[in-house]
């Protein structure tokens, strides 16, 4: 059993921060569980809840996802009453010093995500208009753009032939159906 | 047929020139994956499944698919030992004195440990696993629905208890799983579940888009949360000196043993549906200190710190390849897209498969012979490319995965709408990664969740609806007990402070930040 406590030891443990945030991921958690069981519950009234039918599972899941949300949510509240407000100092230089994968440091940067969600979504409705390959290309360098690239020319490099090398591979030899758009490649 | 008349005709079937070509493509784009920091084996398996659609052969896909897997493991104990980042968990272990060994100018060395460890456990797993896949396949010809029922829940329970930091976070991962599996028209009755009233939901979601969410888009968003932090810094290679294999005498005197100890610990562990390789990679690291004689260097580039947890990462992989030939059952992420495949070529792993498909069975485990000797040509002779690989600018790395992701679902679907689902999904596992919650579980929940439904109600069926089935089966009762343990074990030291009232062992359901 040693053994396994090492496994935990081997990567440095994320010092307590920013609970606050944790609670309301508990709460998203729970109001999760609420749609979940809402669903199954009036579907399980509607049909008829047999314990050999197709109405017994979401109930289940959803009664456990309940349950470990409520644990969770529970947990972080009783967590933040531990430790105080004064966490958010300190165990950050260690967090970042160690390189591991530990959880949302204060301070880390959300800009970037969310910029790169807006440019995948943008991709994605303008993919069968524009067709495959200029959405692509277009996309391609934008979100090198924002994940801090400053070399626009080399990126354009990559990316234009990248974007026009797979629609010709995917539509030309294995023959799987990508949007041409306004090209008419 | 004997066990060694098949397996000459897996070679046979193997070693023709196309077969080979998708051996060779398998490994190394697979070494190329597991180079590249942030991408796995899981995502490029789920990438590539809708270019092998249009392959008639699923023999040829499997064998590229094989040596994905392990040149995946060969490629990402590469970016532990040079760049210090291990790419998944089970190379953790490697890079605590891999990346020492580096820091110290003896980093051929550590590779070269690793590849040819990789190599003997790899060989030696293979061994086994010819060997022993039979015999568990003639067993499970016995098993029933009750027992399914219950293998399932063990493999999900064990995977979920033994991996990542706390048992909650990974139940409410595993959980979040079930749920995206609910979602459709179920199989057997046709009733909608979870569809919330979307027509592109009654199709269910489909595996590939939860791996391209949860790997790709969630792994970018999180590199992208914290672009500033990461290591850019990768450790130069010293120039190759005269000893075989870039291993002095010494190194092999000292490499030897762990080899063969993390294969020993290593396929055990994969076989039994025990989550992958993380633990046995662990245990072998603490074995591997514990043991040596060279303690002092431990923490300072211990060779032996290398051998023995590449060997075992390695040996859990030929492991994990036996319930989920035999069974069915897949216990780690890449395991679950490779039974996600087998059932696009309308193949159902299990007892029957060695029944119904002998060719591929053998052939998939004879590529795993060639795979490795094709991977320790690749990974010793051509490490300066890989560490070229390396050196891809992150932006366009992870500019490319985004593309690549998108194109994997447009191509599976060819719906915007799923394309968006998978983006939803990433965003999901962009926030799972901030709050530490482990990513495997979801996968497991997804794909054992549906099959464990249908074995439940088949097995209800089979018992004219008592539930008592479950517990009268001694197979089924000792399964589920075996999962109860599973559940409780790591928590066990805790749990015996807390009986005995000792202060401070605080007891918080699994819970350890």
């Amino acid at each position: 059993m040693a053994i396994l406590e090492r496994q935990d030891g081997a990567a440095p443990r994320a010092a307590p921060r920013a609970p606050f945030v944790r609670v309301v991921v508990g709460c998203v958690l729970v109001a999760a569980a609420v749609v979940m069981l809402r669903e199954a519950v009036v579907a399980a009234n509607e049909f008829g809840l047999d314990v050999g039918g197709p109405r017994l599972a979401p109930i289940v899941v959803a009664s456990g996802w309940a349950v470990l949300a409520l644990a969770y949510l529970a947990h972080q509240i009783h967590a933040r009453h531990r430790i105080g407000l004064d966490v958010n100092g300190g165990s950050q230089s260690l967090d970042h010093a160690e390189g591991v994968e530990e959880d949302a440091a204060p301070g880390a940067d959300w800009r970037t995500p969310v910029a790169l969600v807006a440019a995948l979504v943008v991709y994605a409705l303008v993919l069968e208009t524009v067709g495959f390959a200029l959405a692509t290309a277009a996309f391609f360098i934008s979100a090198a753009r924002i994940l801090g690239s400053t070399r626009l020319v080399r990126d354009a490099v990559v990316g234009v032939p990248l974007a026009f090398v797979v629609y010709l591979a995917f539509t030309r030899i294995l023959e799987i159906h990508l949007p041409e758009g306004v090209l008419g490649l | 047929m004997s066990v060694v008349g098949d397996l000459l005709q897996g070679f046979a079937t193997v070693l023709s020139p196309q077969n080979l070509l998708f051996a060779a493509i398998g490994v190394t784009v697979g070494t190329f994956v597991g180079v590249l920091p942030g991408i796995g084996p899981a995502l490029t398996i789920a990438l590539l499944l809708p270019v092998t659609f249009s392959l008639d052969d699923p023999v040829g896909a499997f064998i590229m698919f094989a040596g994905i897997y392990y040149g995946a493991m060969y490629g990402g104990s590469t970016t532990s030992i040079l760049l210090n980042t291990p790419g998944e968990s089970a190379s953790v272990a490697t890079s605590i004195e891999g990346y020492q060994m580096a820091l110290r100018g003896r980093a051929r060395a550590a590779l070269a440990t690793a590849a040819i460890g990789s190599f003997v456990a790899g060989t030696i797993s293979t061994v086994l696993l010819t060997f022993v896949a039979r015999p568990v396949a003639s067993v499970a010809v016995t098993f029933r629905a009750s027992d399914y029922f219950a293998l399932a829940i063990l493999a999900m329970i064990t995977v979920t208890a033994l991996v990542g930091r706390s048992l909650l976070r990974g139940l409410l991962s595993l959980f979040f799983g079930l749920f995206l599996g609910l979602v459709g028209l179920d199989t057997l009755t046709g009733q909608a579940r979870y569809t919330f009233g979307l027509p592109e939901l009654l199709d269910g979601v489909d595996i590939v888009l939860v791996i391209v969410g949860l790997f790709a888009i969630g792994e970018t968003l999180h590199i992208a949360s914290r672009l500033r932090q990461l290591p850019e810094h990768i450790t130069p290679l010293e120039p190759a000196r005269g000893h075989v294999g870039w291993l002095s005498r010494r190194d092999w005197a000292r490499s030897w043993r762990p080899w063969l100890r993390g294969t020993a610990i290593g396929f055990p562990f994969g076989a039994l549906p025990a989550g992958g390789a993380e633990i046995p990679t662990f245990l072998s690291y603490t074995y591997e200190k514990r043991r040596s004689k060279h303690a002092a260097e431990f923490g300072k580039g211990a060779i032996e710190g290398v051998a023995g947890p590449e060997a075992a990462n390695n040996a859990s992989f030929s492991g994990v390849l036996v319930p989920l030939l035999t069974l069915g059952i897949p216990t780690s992420a890449t395991a679950a897209v490779m039974l996600a495949a087998f059932q696009i070529f309308n193949l159902q792993p299990g007892p029957q498969l060695f029944e119904k498909s002998p060719d591929l069975v053998w052939a998939l485990i004879a590529s795993l012979y060639i795979g490795n000797v094709l991977l320790l040509a690749l990974n010793l002779e051509l490490i300066r490319i890989w560490v070229k690989v390396l050196q891809i600018p992150r932006p366009v790395l992870y500019a490319g995965i985004l593309v690549f992701a998108t194109l994997g679902v447009y191509a599976v679907s060819g719906s915007v709408v799923e394309v968006l689902l998978a983006y939803g999904i990433g965003v999901v596992g962009f926030f799972m990664r901030q709050f530490d919650f482990p990513i495997a579980p979801v996968v497991l929940g997804v794909i054992l969740g549906p099959m464990m439904e249908v074995q439940f109600r088949r097995a209800l069926l089979l018992a004219d609806g008592d539930l008592t089935t479950f517990l009268t089966r001694p197979l089924t009762a000792a399964l589920l007990g075996l999962a109860v343990v599973a559940m409780l074990l790591p928590h066990l030291p805790r749990l015996v402070a807390r009986l005995r009232g000792r202060s401070g062992a605080r007891l918080a359901f699994g819970e350890d930040d």
